[in-house]
């Protein structure tokens, strides 16, 4: 009985580092292209925006599942076969990139346009002031909106049950289906997810207070 | 030549009519349940208070799937037979009430205290204060976001595709493998796929835009 516990709760914990990797690449990467094209689309440069414009609402306006079946069952069609972790992690990617555009864009956005001209008005030039001046105030305006992205990305990594990515609901489910044990199963595993959300987001608040630059008020 | 096209389309429409059936099912359920979270938000009680964020919390904090899953197969286990349907309803409505309960009590708490005190010193009783002072304000505040939520339900509403529901993805994926079975044994999944993406992206951007127009009339 205990052995059975304990050799489920191994098994689980594998599904967990699986989904922490595609999560983890996932993350990172949208956070990649959110940053940049969120970047691109306050520069206001006319044909890029309306293309970063169109990409985000295509991601923003459908659902992740169906996006990750046209990746892993359409794209063979056309010759573009994904392994499942392959698809696992591009899937969250761009998912991901297309919410993490607006925060950024959102960010630097928020940036008092004082900064800036006062920079400008300092000779700066316009690139440098916008990595030492924007970037730096954007990125802390950005902590927030970018966990919770990074958090929705990492509970969305469950959906890749369906391409039979062995992450911890897969885990779960296959438990499940063997040994009825639906409660402790679940349970352990909500447990694991739940875990993982708050150390993120404590995580989150932890930077945001460390990085706070006094009497600038972007942090509360 | 295309004579897949019209069958394929018949069949989709019932599943989009499924999904329609589920998103509004959901919503209802999801409504309800919120209103009640932001009620015990605004109660008196310590208790009613903690039980309103422990919900929040715990069903925020674990995928929108995993519930689903959860629910599916506890179910059975408590002697409840129900279809896949009604479970994934169920466990869809749990998980949305907790984002909109959130939305409800954002909404309820950005009224700032001194509306209430203001009211009750012109001499409205705190339910008169509640009904029509700080509803009113709370009502605008909360309906851009709840829209938005609404399109996280309409999306979510996939993945009851996943337990074999017959939805809009669920038929999409039915109609793929029959079609590389029969005649040419082409799924012609990339056409399909996308034309389910551009069915759920018709809608959410519809509602989207709604939920800007309401932001636009709605401010006081």
């Amino acid at each position: 009985m205990q052995n059975d516990l304990m050799k489920e709760v191994t098994e689980l914990l594998a599904g967990l580092g699986n989904s922490l990797l595609i999560s983890a690449i996932g993350i990172a990467l949208g956070i990649g292209i959110g940053l940049v094209l969120g970047a691109i689309r306050y520069a206001r440069i006319p044909i890029t925006n309306i293309a970063i414009v169109g990409f985000v609402n295509a991601f923003r306006c459908t659902p992740l599942l169906v996006q990750i079946f046209l990746l892993f069952y359409a794209l063979p069609d056309i010759g573009i076969r994904l392994t499942p972790f392959e698809t696992s992690w591009l899937a969250l990617a761009l998912w991901g990139g297309a919410y993490q555009t607006e925060v950024f864009r959102a960010a630097f956005e928020a940036v008092p346009k004082g900064e800036v001209t006062a920079a400008r008005a300092l000779g700066l030039p316009a690139f440098q002031t916008f990595l030492d001046i924007t970037l730096p105030i954007a990125l802390r305006v950005a902590i927030t909106g970018t966990t919770t992205t990074a958090i929705t990305q990492f509970r969305s990594s469950s959906f890749m049950i369906v391409v039979g990515y062995q992450e911890l609901t897969y885990v779960a489910n296959r438990i499940v289906s063997d040994t009825f044990k639906v409660f402790e199963t679940f349970g352990i595993a909500c447990l694991m997810y739940l875990l993982v959300c708050s150390i993120l987001s404590a995580l989150s608040r932890t930077f945001e207070r460390r990085l706070a630059i006094p009497g600038l008020g972007v942090v509360k | 030549m295309n004579n897949w096209v019209w069958p394929v389309t018949l069949y989709l429409g019932k599943g989009l009519l499924v999904t329609l059936w589920i998103s509004l099912l959901t919503v209802i359920l999801a409504t309800m349940l919120g209103l009640l979270i932001a009620a015990l938000s605004q109660s008196t009680l310590t208790f009613a208070r903690f039980v309103g964020r422990l919900y929040v919390e715990l069903f925020r904090g674990v995928p929108s799937l995993m519930i689903l899953l959860f629910v599916f197969f506890a179910l059975p286990q408590i002697g409840l037979r129900t279809g896949p349907l009604t479970a994934a309803i169920i466990g869809l409505g749990l998980w949305g009430g907790a984002n909109i309960g959130e939305v409800f009590r954002g909404a309820l708490d950005s009224i700032p205290h001194r509306q209430e005190q203001g009211a009750r010193a012109l001499g409205l009783s705190a339910t008169e204060a509640l009904v029509f002072v700080i509803l009113p304000q709370a009502f605008r505040r909360a309906l851009p976001p709840y829209v938005g939520q609404l399109t996280v339900l309409v999306q979510a509403s996939a993945l009851t595709s996943v337990v074999g529901v017959s939805d809009l993805l669920g038929s999409a994926r039915q109609m793929i493998e029959r079609l590389a079975y029969v005649g040419t044994g082409d799924s012609h999944a990339i056409e399909i796929y996308l034309g389910v993406l551009s069915i759920f992206f018709v809608i959410c951007y519809a509602l989207t835009g709604l939920a800007s127009m309401i932001e636009r009339r709605l401010r006081v």
